[in-house]
């Protein structure tokens, strides 16, 4: 695991270097690393942006492992925490001209697997990356 | 402008393009919303081009700043056109359930075509 801390745009770019320079990821298809590379930033701009309101000097903190054909990703945060369950549905016709709140959603659709732990201040992601499995 | 954004001109169409490669994320999506915004309010039923060539990457913010654009574009009774989105770009905006709300073309002419008819 290892902590980030900075505006949102260092953060995003240096987790992305952590994340995606990896060698577990070599071969993987494009398809997949968009995947994951998607997941990643949404959760890292939720966690900067809602988790500690924008604030660059408190720590996000990433891990990630791979479990056989599995990936698991995690980022957490220090701040008060959420309630998944309360986040308006962006596709509703409501949400649908809205300018955010897509993140969560994407990030569900990406990924194969999703847990909000720590009262909504982690995001524990599971995306399988062997292709014959995908969804 | 943001050196990864190309914005063009085609008769009275504005075409926003981006760098091959150009991952489509939180810096690079201000300088899009930006960029595009200078095109639309400079004219009368501005006629506006985002071309998704060399984008091999984008997030929600992305959406949202496309949404704004739309906004903007429709307000001044102007037409925007999404063109040459990859399939997993086309993806995410399935996801969204934002297709019916934004125009598409498969490329950068047929948007062109679009726009002049």
């Amino acid at each position: 695991m290892r902590s980030f801390t900075g505006s949102l745009s260092e953060v995003v770019q240096s987790t992305r270097d952590f994340v995606l320079q990896g060698d577990f990821l070599n071969g993987l298809s494009q398809e997949l690393i968009f995947a994951i590379r998607l997941a990643l930033e949404e959760a890292v701009t939720n966690a900067h942006r809602h988790g500690h309101g924008g604030d660059p000097d408190r720590p996000i903190s990433i891990a990630f492992s791979r479990h056989g054909d599995d990936l698991i990703l995690e980022v957490a945060d220090t701040g008060d925490g959420f309630d998944p369950g309360s986040v308006p549905d962006p596709r509703s016709p409501e949400g649908i001209e809205r300018s955010s709140g897509r993140g969560l959603l994407l990030i569900r659709a990406f990924m194969h697997h999703v847990e909000h732990l720590d009262a909504g201040r982690r995001i524990r992601m599971r995306r399988c990356l062997e292709p014959a499995r995908s969804s | 402008m943001d050196q990864a954004i190309e914005s063009t001109t085609f008769g009275d169409v504005s075409i926003v393009g981006f760098q091959t490669g150009s991952l489509l994320d939180e810096s690079l999506v201000r300088a899009l919303e930006s960029t595009a915004l200078n095109a639309a309010v400079t004219v009368d039923r501005p006629k506006l081009i985002v071309d998704f060539e060399g984008v091999v990457h984008l997030t929600s913010a992305a959406l949202g700043a496309l949404l704004t654009i739309r906004r903007e574009v429709e307000g001044r009774q102007g037409i925007l056109i999404l063109a040459s989105l990859s399939p997993a770009i086309d993806e995410v905006f399935d996801i969204a359930c934002l297709r019916p709300v934004f125009a598409f073309a498969a490329n950068r002419s047929a948007a062109i075509d679009l726009c002049q008819a």
